[in-house]
């Protein structure tokens, strides 16, 4: 149940009717840790992480972090995006174009000048980024794209964590040198965190517990070792 | 050359840009990201005046700002003089025309930003305005600054809502385009050139920038 949770419990109850064909109607509980969240394309996973960021509105739900609640249908409470400082690691990016990867990290945090980019900059280091603290985002190659974009979402002084399919762009290789760094620096804030992925393997490798969606539902909920294998994730 | 209708028009112009700039870029961010009841109506109502003819526009302010309109006696209530067939007549019918132009072509410049931007703004903790300044109008500038010019030589160059609502006075209300007509029909074919070939000067200069911006766009 939601409300029984500890006092950083991730608790999401909601129900979105997103259009005449696919409606959202979860329920699940997020400890610090990585839960990682599975389904087939369409199965409403973007969809859940909008909601807890704020950015889409459910039709009734509940939705709180700890004893805060950020969304109640019912008391009419509806937090603003950026009053819940949720990061989000968006598939695209979204770097801002017109900023350095400095002055991108700096954009999320809560002190703007020197303090703030003294410690952007042992963000961009920690993710072996330092050498591009001075270039806009158009001359990155993907991987420091990708590494930038983390720098920003973890110097945000985030409470809670949202991965939407982070590192689908890159190579392999790459991809396991990020998920270890997610793994590391991530983890190391003890805030909830969501990863949504396609990757069976990858799931099994960071998940403390999982949820897997299907059709809008909450199909299946548990603990990571549970995924062993008999969860059939759709392979892209 | 009688330079008192040029420096008229232009000082006319920069003010009504001014109040289009402000007004509009508000009213195209609200078009270009709010979903709200009458969105529809309030564009078409906004860019109404490119369509209508000046006279039709200038019948609706004469009878909405008159001495005897509501507007009108609250205006000159409060500052004296009334709005129409003064400066500040000149100044609404100007900010009438540029308006639509400040509205459409910075919502279109607007809308261009991706939207994930301006949501990723606003999960790393900025407010809805912040997100809009830093990342939508900056990444929008060229297109806006562009429409905010067009506006500029649209205002400049206004006669029909002009003469309308402020009159043909000269020394007052006598802009460049008004004084034009009056110097052509004057047959003083001499002292309505120099002001021709300002205002086309000026015109097509306005014209030739803004291009450049919005054409530019990729090489930020």
């Amino acid at each position: 149940m939601p409300d029984s949770g500890s006092d950083s419990d991730l608790s999401v109850r909601a129900h979105v009717r997103a259009s005449e064909r696919f409606e959202l109607d979860v329920e699940f509980v997020v400890p610090p840790g990585v839960t990682v969240l599975l389904g087939p394309s369409g199965s409403g996973k973007s969809t859940a992480l909008s909601v807890i960021a704020g950015l889409v509105r459910p039709d009734a739900g509940r939705v709180s972090l700890g004893k805060e609640v950020w969304f109640d249908s019912q008391d009419g409470i509806d937090t603003a995006v950026h009053r819940r400082r949720v990061a989000l690691l968006f598939q695209s990016l979204a770097l801002f174009p017109h900023m350095t990867a400095v002055q991108n990290v700096v954009y999320g945090m809560e002190r703007r000048h020197d303090a703030g980019r003294a410690r952007a900059l042992e963000w961009l280091e920690r993710l072996h980024v330092a050498h591009v603290a001075g270039r806009k985002p158009p001359t990155f190659s993907g991987g420091e794209a990708q590494r930038v974009a983390l720098a920003r979402a973890l110097a945000s002084s985030p409470r809670v964590v949202l991965l939407d399919e982070p590192f689908t762009a890159v190579d392999t290789e790459l991809r396991r040198e990020l998920l270890a760094d997610v793994n590391v620096f991530v983890r190391a804030l003890g805030v909830p965190v969501v990863l949504v992925t396609h990757d069976r393997r990858e799931a099994r490798e960071l998940a403390d517990r999982f949820v897997f969606l299907r059709a809008g539902r909450v199909e299946r909920a548990g603990e990571g070792r549970e995924l062993g294998g008999r969860v059939t994730v759709e392979s892209r | 050359m009688d330079l008192a209708p040029l420096v008229l028009s232009l000082k006319v112009a920069t003010t009504a840009t001014a109040i289009a700039a402000v007004l509009g870029i508000s009213i195209a961010a609200l078009l270009a990201n709010a979903r709200f009841r009458g969105r529809d109506l309030v564009d078409v109502l906004i860019t109404a005046p490119i369509v209508l003819p000046p006279t039709v526009l200038g019948y609706y302010l004469l009878v909405a700002l008159g001495r005897r309109s509501f507007l009108g006696h609250a205006f000159e209530a409060a500052f004296g003089s009334s709005i129409v067939f003064t400066q500040t007549g000149a100044v609404v019918a100007a900010t009438v025309g540029a308006l639509p132009l400040v509205v459409k072509s910075g919502r279109a410049a607007l809308e261009q930003v991706d939207p994930t931007l301006i949501r990723a703004a606003r999960t790393l903790g900025a407010g809805p305005l912040r997100a809009f300044v830093t990342i939508q109008l900056r990444l929008a500038a060229r297109g806006v600054v562009a429409a905010v010019m067009l506006a500029f030589a649209r205002a400049l160059g206004d006669f029909g809502v002009t003469l309308m609502v402020a009159g043909d006075i000269p020394g007052e209300t006598q802009t460049a385009s008004l004084a034009i007509y009056d110097a052509i029909q004057g047959q003083r074919d001499q002292a309505a050139l120099g002001l021709v070939v300002a205002l086309a000067v000026v015109a097509i200069s306005i014209l030739y920038v803004a291009n450049k911006l919005t054409g530019a766009r990729d090489a930020r």
